[in-house]
């Protein structure tokens, strides 16, 4: 039994490796033929990135890892695989709450890390990187990356969702921590520079949040910078020396 | 629809004589579309599917009829059930993106999908002598 646990967190730290290889791997390639010379001179910094994601997989993959084999073999969590168990609607709710959740979770614990006591133990790792790159998705301190880790272990315990939600939970997560730090903004300026937009999170708000640091907190939307007086608006990611 | 019919008999893979009768009633079909596939076996490296099994017991009925199935003749062991309603009638458990079923699935002892399908103790029962009775429970990922 304690090894099929220790297996469960060796396979999933595996997946979580490889996933951020392919999504860091896909955009960072997407960068070198759309924005030819973005990452120019980068390659020592994206080295220490990739060396400290895939540290990081290690620390996300052991509790996701625990957390799958208990739920396979305990029934535990509230995952549930059959779409007739909740009503239709409660798919969208779901992953909505999943989503407001990990995102309020990333600004109080992120404000916290830009105490200036805990920047230097556990955030610096993360701001080394002038400018992030598309590797820089999972570059974090240990202790950061535990924070992180822990949300959607800890999530599926708490609130339903449907496998096929959890699913494009990472999905989202995944894909919108490494496009938020590639550099540049791949979503349409017609949805960036909208309402909308005004309450979600793409690259041009997050970079400007590794440019000046002390602003623009969120995860994936701006309500609560909104609220705390800390949202400084758009950046120009495209436009760097 | 004929020879879906002529299919819907127990095809029993090992010669016995004097078994029991294993019925099985299902609910929660969503629609009456395909059929249902039904694979009892007593292999658990080949469970849920049945692949060559040795001890195994196949059922396929159009899934407009498949409120119970039979199967019939069966020797005493400790066996498994799944069932899958097939509803393009292509023989397999289609899937979306390689992973999540699109079509449903059932078990004996109603054994819970997780991370795949269950194992085989989750679905394990035992065949004595006697005949028997079971409910199982269709379900849809997607």
């Amino acid at each position: 039994m304690d090894t099929a646990i220790l297996l469960s967190a060796l396979v999933m730290t595996a997946i979580v490796a490889l996933r951020y290889l392919a999504t860091s791997g896909l955009f960072a390639w997407a960068t070198a033929r759309l924005r030819p010379g973005l990452y120019d001179g980068l390659a020592p910094q994206i080295r220490k990135e990739i060396f400290w994601s895939l540290t990081s997989a290690a620390i996300y993959g052991a509790p996701a890892g625990i957390v799958a084999w208990g739920w396979h073999n305990h029934g535990w969590t509230r995952v549930y695989t059959d779409i007739g168990s909740f009503p239709l609607w409660y798919l969208p709710l779901s992953l909505a709450l999943y989503l407001l959740a990990h995102d309020t979770w990333f600004y109080w614990t992120h404000r916290l890390m830009h105490q200036p006591k805990w920047f230097r133990v556990a955030h610096a790792v993360h701001h080394a990187s002038r400018p992030p790159t598309a590797w820089a998705a999972m570059s974090f301190h240990p202790i950061e990356a535990l924070t992180g880790a822990i949300v959607i272990p800890a999530l599926v315990f708490l609130i339903p969702i449907h496998i096929s939600m959890l699913a494009m939970v990472l999905v989202i997560m995944t894909v919108m921590g490494v496009t938020n730090h590639m550099g540049w903004e791949m979503f349409p300026r017609w949805l960036v520079h909208s309402s909308a937009g005004n309450w979600l999170i793409t690259a041009s708000h997050h970079q400007r949040h590794h440019d000046e640091y002390r602003c623009n907190y969120g995860l994936y939307f701006r309500f609560w910078d909104h609220l705390c007086k800390t949202d400084k608006g758009l950046g120009q990611p495209a436009i760097r020396p | 629809m004929a020879a879906l019919a002529a299919t819907a008999f127990t095809t029993p893979l090992q010669a016995e004589t004097t078994g029991s009768d294993i019925t099985v009633e299902i609910t929660n079909l969503r629609n009456t579309e395909g059929v249902v596939r039904a694979c009892m076996t007593r292999d658990e490296e080949r469970f849920p599917r049945c692949q060559d099994a040795e001890q195994g017991y196949r059922v396929v009925v159009p899934a407009g009829e498949a409120t119970v199935l039979h199967f019939t003749d069966v020797a005493p062991g400790t066996y498994a059930i799944a069932l899958l309603h097939d509803e393009n009638d292509n023989g397999r458990a289609d899937r979306a993106l390689g992973m999540m079923p699109t079509e449903g699935f059932g078990f004996s002892r109603d054994a819970r999908v997780r991370m795949g399908p269950p194992d085989f103790d989750d679905a394990a029962f035992t065949v004595g002598g006697e005949s028997s009775r079971q409910t199982i429970r269709m379900r849809y990922m997607l």
